[in-house]
């Protein structure tokens, strides 16, 4: 388990992370989205002990790693470039690697490779941007840590690589290995993920992916009868997210006391339809700007 | 407290160093003696034998030694430019944060390292010196307490000089402020000295008679500051007070720099320094010098008519252009 | 073999046991037939293994399908457990009365749509009946 309380990380004078808080369980498939900059990749750093917070911890299984490095033997941070390893070649990557993190399989990373057909000879620098994803993913899960923080790890590489390294890492989940992916690519993430981590203003809120199918909040296409209600439309339980003529697609919180979704049957709409929820549309409710102006 | 796994890593980084850094002190001493002794020709070594008519004398004071204790600094310094300048700019250092091993451990590996070679070569190179004056037409002045004490001031001073540039590496924010800072260590205490005592005379206090190498004047306590004091000692001269000063810069440096790098933020790397709180102080200091060597500079040129008058010309222009520049240079934040 | 349609309102691992199903019926997979692990088809499709698990188990437990300890995941004979059988049956029942609610309230007349039923059937039942 592992647990992030109240972290807060401030750099060139902007709080980046302003008491984050959320815990992830072992085995789970973990995406992190947010608008550019949000911070994904301080929290990402942070965790895996580079940065150092300004206050607040990480703790693996109750200890916190900063305090205790060893414990980040649990804990791999895979950039989305591994400039590090440039004057390396695979296999004395591993070789490395191998002699920090005692669980390293080194069966398990020649194979990969093998299979992937990526050299192991070869100087790391020398590698496409494709290759050098595959490779970084690849010596990452090889170490067998039971959390994998992945930056971007489709960002910029082609569709068969960003295939095949999606594929690794369904394996490595399917093993229980606990994957923790920031991603822009919200339709990969929806189908991979159990759990997202929505960045928002230095903060975290955690959101299960039963829930978009669902949950609380609930996607429509409506027609109303007469003039589109301006006042309901701009009620914060409801979010149009497009229209086009007369249809109206919105997004609305069924939860909320206002009783939105009441209200809405109450108009005696020509049409109103249940569509089902993407995470993109969760993104655009969570991280979309002001509401709709009419 | 150290790391295998690291100190493999840190061999492989540096490994040019391992063969250079030898046989570069071997050029400065065992090539040097061996000159001495056995090349030019017979009669210019017979000359040589009948002036050596003391052991200082056979060994020459230690000058070879002295070298090469210079040669050693310059290049261990540029080791510490490998170990933790080049590391912020490759992303090997945030490599090496994310692994399970502590900050202190990580550094004091590093230190390690550098100071294993230098042991290294300097036992290596020291049997070879002393091979070849026992094998010379002056070998009846050998003398091993000589290499002995010669082969622990080199290794005390080398290593707390080592250990400065260690510190610097650890409170710089790139290799460039790095290297700029380890070139000031060597320049910067005859240079402030020369500054101040330009400002002073100008307003007519004298701190010296004008030669700046009188090793008699009073007030060049910059000396005290600038390494070549520690570094180029002859051997009868060797005392206590080198040795308190450097072990002193040892402890110093040592403990500043295992604090200073503990507390590395690594998201400031590629600035000036990585504490940015002193970067007010470090432009201050900028200016205030840039100003004060222009002002020098200016007086020089024209010291015909009215010093001060010109002195102050010059210093005030060098503010302005010191200003100026150390606006532009911190708007770039270099990523070197 | 196996398309997951994202734009469905359907959840993924809903559609993971109708489209074995829909194999089965449409003779891509035979009883006895290996159907991939979990780990393999969720690097396939590109899906949690978790969902992917959760299918199985639901496959599992209307006798769909076997699992057997190291060797993987079989297609069952159709009748292997008569209780799960029973169960499905009322759900395909009860499946079929809101089909006709439906199609009464689309309008359709009673001999329209049993032409309908009797289309699909012709087109979708496949070649092989099933047993008893």
């Amino acid at each position: 388990m592992l647990t992030v309380s109240n972290l807060s990380k401030t750099i060139d004078g902007q709080a980046v992370l302003r008491g984050v808080d959320f815990k992830l369980e072992q085995g789970r498939v973990v995406g992190v989205v947010g608008r550019n900059g949000a911070g994904k990749t301080t929290l990402f750093k942070t965790m895996a002990g580079i940065l150092i917070p300004d206050a607040g911890t990480v703790e693996y299984e109750g200890q916190s790693i900063h305090a205790t490095p060893s414990k980040k033997l649990n804990i791999v941070f895979i950039p989305d470039s591994p400039e590090a390893l440039f004057s390396y070649t695979a296999m004395e990557s591993a070789l490395f690697f191998s002699h920090i993190y005692p669980t390293f399989d080194k069966g398990f990373f020649s194979n990969t490779l093998h299979k992937l057909e990526l050299p192991l000879d070869r100087k790391i620098r020398q590698f496409s941007k494709g290759m050098r994803m595959l490779f970084s993913t690849v010596l990452g899960l090889a170490t067998k840590a039971p959390f994998v923080l992945l930056d971007e790890p489709t960002n910029g590489i082609d569709a068969i690589a960003k295939k095949q390294v999606m594929t690794l890492l369904m394996e490595a989940a399917e093993e229980g290995t606990t994957l923790v992916i920031s991603s822009h690519l919200l339709n990969e993430l929806e189908r991979v993920a159990d759990t997202i981590l929505v960045m928002k203003a230095g903060g975290i809120e955690t959101h299960d992916m039963d829930e978009t199918a669902n949950g609380a909040v609930r996607k429509f296409q409506v027609v109303f009868r007469d003039e589109a209600p301006a006042s309901w439309l701009n009620s914060p339980s409801v979010r149009v997210l497009d229209k086009i003529g007369r249809v109206y697609t919105v997004l609305v919180d069924t939860k909320a006391p206002i009783g939105a979704l009441e209200e809405m049957g109450k108009f005696d709409p020509l049409l109103m339809e249940h569509l089902p929820m993407k995470l993109e549309d969760l993104f655009v409710w969570k991280l979309g700007g002001s509401n709709y102006v009419g | 407290m150290w790391v295998k796994s690291l100190m493999l890593r840190e061999i492989r980084q540096a490994r040019a160093m391992i063969w250079i850094i030898p046989l570069g002190h071997f050029l400065m001493l065992g090539l040097q003696r061996y000159n001495e002794w056995f090349m030019g020709g017979e009669d210019l070594i017979a000359l040589r034998v009948r002036f050596a008519n003391s052991m200082l004398e056979a060994y020459q004071y230690g000058n070879m030694e002295s070298n090469s204790r210079m040669m050693l600094v310059l290049a261990l310094f540029v080791l510490a430019l490998i170990q933790i300048g080049a590391e912020r700019r490759n992303g090997a250092q945030e490599l090496l944060f994310s692994f399970p091993y502590s900050r202190r451990s990580i550094y004091v590996t590093k230190w390690l390292f550098g100071v294993g070679l230098l042991a290294g070569s300097l036992l290596l190179n020291t049997l070879i010196d002393m091979a070849v004056m026992a094998s010379s037409p002056v070998s009846s002045y050998f003398s091993f307490a000589f290499h002995a004490n010669e082969f622990l001031y080199s290794m005390l001073t080398v290593t707390a000089l080592y250990t400065l540039a260690l510190f610097l590496g650890a409170i710089s924010g790139s290799i460039a402020s790095q290297g700029i800072f380890s070139g000031l260590v060597f320049v910067l205490p005859l240079g402030l000295w020369v500054l101040i005592e330009r400002f002073l005379r100008v307003h007519d206090i004298y701190l010296s008679n004008g030669r700046y190498y009188s090793y008699r004047d009073q007030y060049q306590f910059y000396r005290y500051f600038s390494p070549d004091y520690y570094l180029f000692v002859q051997y009868p001269f060797l005392s206590a007070k080198y040795v308190i000063g450097m072990a002193a810069l040892l402890l110093l440096a040592g403990w500043g720099g295992m604090a200073a790098y503990e507390k590395n933020r690594a998201e400031n790397n590629g600035k000036l320094l990585l504490f940015p709180v002193w970067d007010r102080i470090l432009q201050v200091s900028f200016v205030a010098c840039f100003s004060l060597f222009s002002a020098l500079f200016v007086s020089e040129m024209l010291s015909m008519s009215n010093e001060l008058i010109w002195y102050y010309a010059g210093l005030l222009a060098g503010a302005f252009i010191g200003l100026s520049l150390i606006r532009r240079l911190t708007r770039i934040r270099l990523k070197i | 073999m196996i398309q997951i349609n994202e734009r469905s309102m359907t959840p993924i691992y809903e559609q993971i046991i109708n489209q074995v199903k829909e194999l089965i019926v449409k003779g891509g997979l035979r009883e006895g037939d290996k159907i991939p692990s979990v780990r393999e088809l969720s690097g396939m499709l590109l899906i949690n293994p978790n969902t992917v698990a959760k299918s199985y188990q639901e496959l599992e437990r209307q006798g769909v399908i076997a699992t057997a300890r190291g060797k993987g995941a079989f297609v069952c004979k159709p009748a292997a457990s008569p209780g799960m059988e029973r169960e499905r049956g009322e759900q395909l029942r009860e499946e079929m009365k809101r089909l006709i609610i439906e199609a009464r309230h689309l309008g359709m007349t009673k001999a329209g749509f049993k032409t309908w039923v009797t289309d699909e059937v012709e087109r979708n039942w496949g070649e092989q009946d099933a047993d008893g």
